[in-house]
This record gives structure tokens, C-alpha cells and sequence, in this order.
């Protein structure tokens, strides 16, 4: 089946990553669950936290989320070569996307160290701007990007430098359109309903929905509004 | 219910084409902003304010209708077929109505031009009320057209594709096209969008060259009506389906009606043509499908496989250009890839030609495999043609298609099997020829990848 569906390697990695997620809300381990948890629980977010343990949080969430939306451009590489060097290429794709991410989530995790993540508002603003960046000219235009394709070679260190480079330009192209929302889950410090809940939405916008559809700007604001009167509340 | 019949089989005295030039001036008079108007209807397959043709046609439609209802057109997508007929039929709806407001006849219908009909010496000439007067007094005349299609570029080879949907590498190229989500411009063409479509709009020039002008052409819908007829003609040669997920039965596109008000369609309400609004049917089509029987098609689960590609991208110009495919892991490995003489038959194999990229509207590439150098009986090392139909666009990233260029698959399946039995058949490579009809002129066309795919 994986011949027919190349995809599913990056649908597998996010179900498994989904997978330890949940595991590890409901067993509390000590690294994991300080920073993921249940809406309502007490939370422990630590300004002070290694790079790494600040980062893993982040990769984690790419990992989770965003490769679900990936079946076209995975599908894309792996039957652009041939089948022996389909998971390599697939790999190397991933690999590229995902360092673009990281390097986004860098630049995010300096910005976040200015603000104050307990304020309600700072919390769920992040919503607010992935609802407000739907309605602005040229999102349909970043979003068709996501479809985008290029020449794959075959042979040898071409295969893996255009696999490679595929991943980093799709991941630009993706972080063109999502980056708020993953900022706004930063944001709200990974709270692992709130990813399921955007995981859902982002799958439905990708794959179900036209690239001019607003839907998805209602529900940013919604769960925005959400989230600010829990914390207000909470 | 209306019948749609072959333009050169007209009886003497039809006034069908009269009534149709008639409408045709009366559209033109209506404001751009009316969504009856010749304008409106022909932006709403492809528009580009840049474009001399579309200069001076004074107020446009709001940014937000334009996005909803502007170059909507499907190509290189699995809804090109039943997007076309939906256009199609409120085209005729408008049209209809406009010819009953100038008191002419209410059971006018859009006629077809079969310019496969080998029984009619003329058939591949535009007919003439199309090109007769060659001036502006005639409605149904357009500058720049070439009058008459080569034999070779109308061919119905693609009624013996089984599958409507395919890409040519994950399963094998569709007569439909491949299973997209609302695509403009497009990938991979399926098998009648490359043959006969692209390659006539290709041949006839002028507005008909480019998706962001055809539509302005007269013979544009006789064109379409064509090939809007042979979907059934292909349904009706039996084992044969339509798609029937709901991911293609329920996709909605936006049109007008007769009486300019929005209208959504789907792909379901189009599946059988006496259901589309009124109703019509084709001179000569049987217009019942006949009843699928699941298990006589081939075996395509199996997605084909990459055996050769191209290393670098291939610039054409004006003159021919010969690429060589290496049937190899690499040059250094000197491994094959694909024996093609562990097949007793012609295993199914498709000749890509992908991202290709380009601008303005270039001529058309005939392309050959193994041709001697004499080109000898060139014929017999014919693989197809790539009519570029819509490259600029393709090329250019907007809301409506990321800019990375269209695809073209060309199915060599019986022709490499002829091939293997020639003394210039070479085991490690493969010879593509690239042959332009015509100058290059200011038109550029790159392609990102020739590959060969077979099982």
C-alpha cells in the first residue's frame, strides 16, 4: 500500500508523534508534561529553559501538524524518482521542510522571550492575527503555493540536493500561510487542545476547502475568544 | 430538449449560424460588468487586463466577482471535462435567450465542429461563415487564425484511453485528467485535453492560442462543443466511467444564467447531458450510457515507475532539439533500470514533460523518439504533440495556480514497442526530438524534466 500511498510515511510520523503526545498528557512525565497539558491544569513554562528544551516543543507541534498537510508534496517526490530511492527522497523532503520550520521557530522563541505569555490577551492574540491575516489580500495566493512542484532528478547527489530543496521551499511556502497559528499555539504554550483543535482545522482548510473560503478565519477568532475568557476566567 | 448538430452537416437555409453572429454582436454591445455579455463569458475562462484584446472594454466587475467568477477555466484537471460543459451550457442558455430577444427562433443550439470527420474533405477547415468576409463586418471572423488543422493534430486516439482519471505516473494518464482540486491552469493534461483540444487551439492562433483569450473567439464554442461530444462518444465505446467519488461529483463551480443571476453547478448534475438545464443531446451520439462492467478494465493498481529522466532543464527555441534519456541508474553505474526486452507486450509507458514554464504563446513542439537523423518515415516515430496551450499562465504565480509550470504526457506505450524491433533501438538510451512548427518568435518555453514512466 505504500507504493499507492507514499504519503502515509508522513501521516505515520505525525499519528506517532500524536500518539506519545497523548500518552504523555495522561502519564505525567516530567519533561513532556510541564510543557504540554490539559486546558485547566497548572501549567509550568519556564522562560529559562535550555534551547533545545524550548525547541522541542516546537518540532514536536511541526512534526504533529504540519505533515499531515504534506500528502501532495510528498506524493510529488516520491513518485518523481524511482522507488528504491523513494524513502530517502521522502526523508530528505521532510528533513528540508522541517529545518525551515526550525529556523522559524527560533526566530519565534527570541520574540516570545519579550513578551508575557501569562497575559490572557498575549495568549490568544496570536489567534486573533491568524483570523485577521485570512481576510488580507494575498492569502489565496500564498496558499495555492502549498500545491506548487518542481523538477525531481534521479541520479545520484542531484536526487537528494532537489529533494532536499523541495522540502526547504515547501516549508517556506507553508510558513508563509500557517506561521500565525503556529505562533498563536506558541503562543498559548502548546496547549495540546488547542493543537488537536487547529490540527483539524488546518487539515479540513488544506484539503477541503477553497483557497478564497473564509471559514477558517471564523474559527481563529473563535478559538481565540475561547481561549481569552478560559484564561480570564481560569 | 435541444439537439446539437455538426456545423458542415447544417441543411441548406439553417439559419443557426446567422442567429449565432447575430447574438454574438448583440453580446458584444452588453457592458463588461454584465455577466451576459461577450466579455463577461469570455473572462470567465480567462482574463489578463495586460492583454491587447482586453484593453478599452471599459468598467470591470468588482475584484471580489472577478475572483469568484473570473478565469475559473479547468485545465490539467480531472474537471476540465464537466467545468467546460457547465460553461458550455449557460453559454448556450445566454445565447438562446438573446437570440429569442431579437425574435429569432427558441430552439437554437449551439452547433459542434467534428473536424475529425475523415468522411468530409473540409472538416478540418474553420467553416466559413467563420472566416467569410475576413473582416470585422463579420461577427464570427478573428484575426490571426490559421484556417485549416493538419491531419495529424486532430486525431481520436485518446477515445481508447480507459481510465477518466490518471496522471501518467501514479496510474496511467486519464482521458479525463487527473484528480486535482480546482486547478486553473494546471499539471498533467489528460489524454483528450492534449489531443485533440490544446493542439487545435494551438494550430487555429490568435485569440484561440491563449486560455486568456480563446474564449472571445467565436469558434471557440463549436470547438468545445466538440469536444464536449466526444466525453459522450468515449462513454458510449462502453467500459468507460465517469469518477464517482464525491470529491469530483460534488465540487461546485460558479456560473450565470440566461438571466445574468448567479448559479452554482456540480460535477454530478453534468453526468448526463438531457439533464444539464434544458436538456440536449448530439446529431448521431447516443446520449444513454451503457452499463459499466466492473472487472473488464486492465489492472492499473500498481503506480508506473521513473526509468529515465532528463539531469538538466531543457530550453527549446526555434530550432529542433534532440535530448538524450539515459535508460540507466547513472552514466558511471552503466545498471539498467528497465529492460524493455523482458516485456512480451508493450508494457504501459508515458513520456513526461514536466514544470514546463515559458512565456508568451509558443509554437507547437511535435515530438519523436529514435528518429534517424533523415528523420526517414517520420510518422512512425511520432509520439505526440505539446501545444503549450496556456504555459504563460501556468508559468505565473496568481490565485488561481502556483506558477510552476504545466505537464504534458504523451503515452508511447505502442510506439516503444515498435521501436525495440528497429536496428537503431539502443538498450541504454532513448533519442527525444523536439520539432517546432514554427518560429519561436518572442515566446520561450523551458522544460523542467523529460522523463520516461512505465510499469
Amino acid at each position: 500500500m505504500l507504493l499507492r500511498h507514499p504519503e502515509w510515511w508522513a501521516w505515520c510520523l505525525s499519528l506517532l508523534i500524536w500518539l506519545l503526545l497523548m500518552s504523555n498528557a495522561v502519564i505525567p512525565q516530567h519533561e513532556m508534561n510541564v510543557i504540554y497539558c490539559m486546558p485547566g491544569a497548572t501549567i509550568v513554562h519556564s522562560h529559562s529553559a535550555s534551547f533545545i528544551s524550548g525547541m522541542l516543543p516546537w518540532m514536536v507541534m511541526i512534526v504533529a501538524m504540519m505533515f499531515p498537510l504534506l500528502t501532495e508534496p510528498v506524493r510529488h517526490v516520491a513518485f518523481s524518482i524511482r522507488r528504491a530511492d523513494r524513502l530517502t527522497g521522502i526523508l530528505l523532503f521532510l528533513l528540508g521542510y522541517t529545518l525551515t520550520w526550525t529556523a522559524a521557530g527560533v526566530v519565534f522563541m527570541w520574540l516570545l522571550s519579550f513578551l508575557d505569555t501569562q497575559n490572557a490577551f498575549v495568549q490568544s492574540s496570536g489567534f486573533f492575527l491568524a483570523a485577521i491575516l485570512i481576510w488580507l489580500p494575498g492569502r489565496p495566493e500564498r496558499m495555492i503555493k502549498c500545491s506548487q512542484t518542481m523538477p525531481i532528478r534521479i541520479y545520484g547527489w542531484r536526487l537528494y540536493r532537489d529533494s532536499m530543496n523541495f522540502g526547504l521551499q515547501m516549508g517556506l511556502a507553508c510558513l508563509n500561510v500557517c506561521w500565525a497559528v503556529m505562533a498563536a499555539l506558541m503562543l498559548s504554550r502548546h496547549n495540546l487542545a488547542l493543537m488537536f483543535i487547529a490540527t483539524v482545522i488546518l487539515i479540513y482548510e488544506r484539503y477541503l476547502l477553497k483557497h478564497t473560503n473564509k471559514l477558517p478565519g471564523y474559527a481563529w477568532g473563535i478559538l481565540g475568544l475561547t481561549l481569552f475568557i478560559i484564561e480570564i476566567c481560569g | 430538449m435541444k439537439e446539437r448538430k455538426d456545423v458542415y452537416k447544417l441543411p441548406a437555409g439553417d439559419t443557426t449560424l446567422e442567429w449565432y453572429a447575430k447574438a454574438v454582436t448583440k453580446m458584444r454591445e452588453l457592458p463588461t460588468t454584465d455577466p451576459r455579455s461577450w466579455n463577461y463569458q469570455g473572462a470567465m475562462h480567462g482574463f489578463n487586463p495586460n492583454l491587447p484584446i482586453w484593453r478599452n472594454i471599459g468598467p470591470l466587475p468588482s475584484p471580489a466577482e472577478q475572483a469568484q467568477f473570473w478565469k475559473q477555466c479547468q485545465h490539467g484537471s480531472w474537471f476540465f471535462l464537466p467545468w467546460h460543459r457547465m460553461y458550455l451550457a449557460y453559454f448556450e442558455e445566454i445565447v438562446a435567450q438573446t437570440i429569442v430577444d431579437l425574435g429569432g427562433p427558441a430552439d437554437w443550439a449551439l452547433p459542434y465542429w467534428n473536424y475529425s470527420d475523415n468522411t468530409n474533405p473540409n472538416a478540418r477547415k474553420i467553416p466559413p461563415a467563420f472566416t467569410q468576409p475576413a473582416n470585422n463586418t463579420n461577427s464570427l471572423w478573428m484575426p490571426g487564425r490559421t484556417n485549416t488543422i493538419p491531419a495529424m493534430y486532430v486525431s481520436l486516439r485518446a477515445l481508447d484511453t480507459l481510465p477518466f482519471t490518471g496522471d501518467g505516473q501514479t496510474s496511467p494518464l486519464g482521458f479525463g485528467g487527473p484528480q486535482t482540486p480546482f486547478e486553473h491552469s494546471g499539471e498533467t493534461h489528460g489524454a483528450l485535453e492534449s489531443l485533440p483540444h490544446d493542439v487545435v487551439h494551438g494550430i487555429i492562433g490568435g485569440a484561440m492560442g491563449d486560455p486568456r483569450t480563446a474564449a472571445l473567439d467565436p469558434i471557440f464554442w463549436l470547438h468545445h462543443c466538440n469536444i464536449d461530444r466526444l466525453w459522450q462518444v468515449w462513454l458510449n465505446m462502453g467500459n468507460r466511467k465517469n469518477p464517482t467519488k464525491a470529491s469530483w461529483l460534488d465540487f461546485e463551480f460558479d456560473f450565470h444564467d440566461k438571466d445574468g443571476n448567479a448559479v452554482k453547478m456540480d460535477c454530478r448534475e453534468v453526468q448526463d447531458t438531457r439533464q444539464v438545464l434544458s436538456g440536449y443531446t448530439y446529431e448521431g451520439v447516443p446520449p444513454a450510457v451503457p452499463h459499466f462492467e466492473a472487472g473488464t478494465t486492465r489492472d492499473f493498481s500498481l503506480p508506473l515507475e521513473v526509468v529515465a529522466a532528463t539531469n538538466k532543464d531543457v530550453e527549446l527555441d526555434s530550432t529542433p532539439k534532440v535530448v538524450r534519456l539515459p535508460l540507466s541508474i547513472s552514466p558511471r553505474k552503466k545498471q539498467k533500470v528497465r529492460s524493455f526486452e523482458a516485456f512480451t507486450a508493450p508494457p504501459t509507458t508515458f513520456l513526461h514533460f514536466e514544470n514546463i514554464t515559458g512565456t508568451g504563446v509558443p509554437p507547437i513542439h511535435d515530438v519523436y523518439v529514435n528518429i534517424p537523423e533523415d528523420d526517414g518515415d517520420k510518422e512512425s516515430y511520432y509520439a505526440g504533440s505539446l501545444a503549450f496551450f496556456g504555459v504563460e499562465e501556468a508559468s505565473t504565480p496568481s490565485l488561481h495556480q502556483p506558477g510552476t509550470g504545466q505537464h504534458y504526457a504523451l503515452d508511447v506505450s505502442e510506439l516503444m514497442g515498435k521501436l525495440r524491433t528497429l536496428p537503431n533501438w539502443k538498450e541504454d538510451e532513448l533519442d527525444i526530438k523536439l520539432e517546432p512548427i514554427r518560429e519561436m518568435g518572442d515566446a520561450s518555453v523551458k522544460i523542467g524534466r523529460i522523463s520516461l514512466y512505465t510499469e
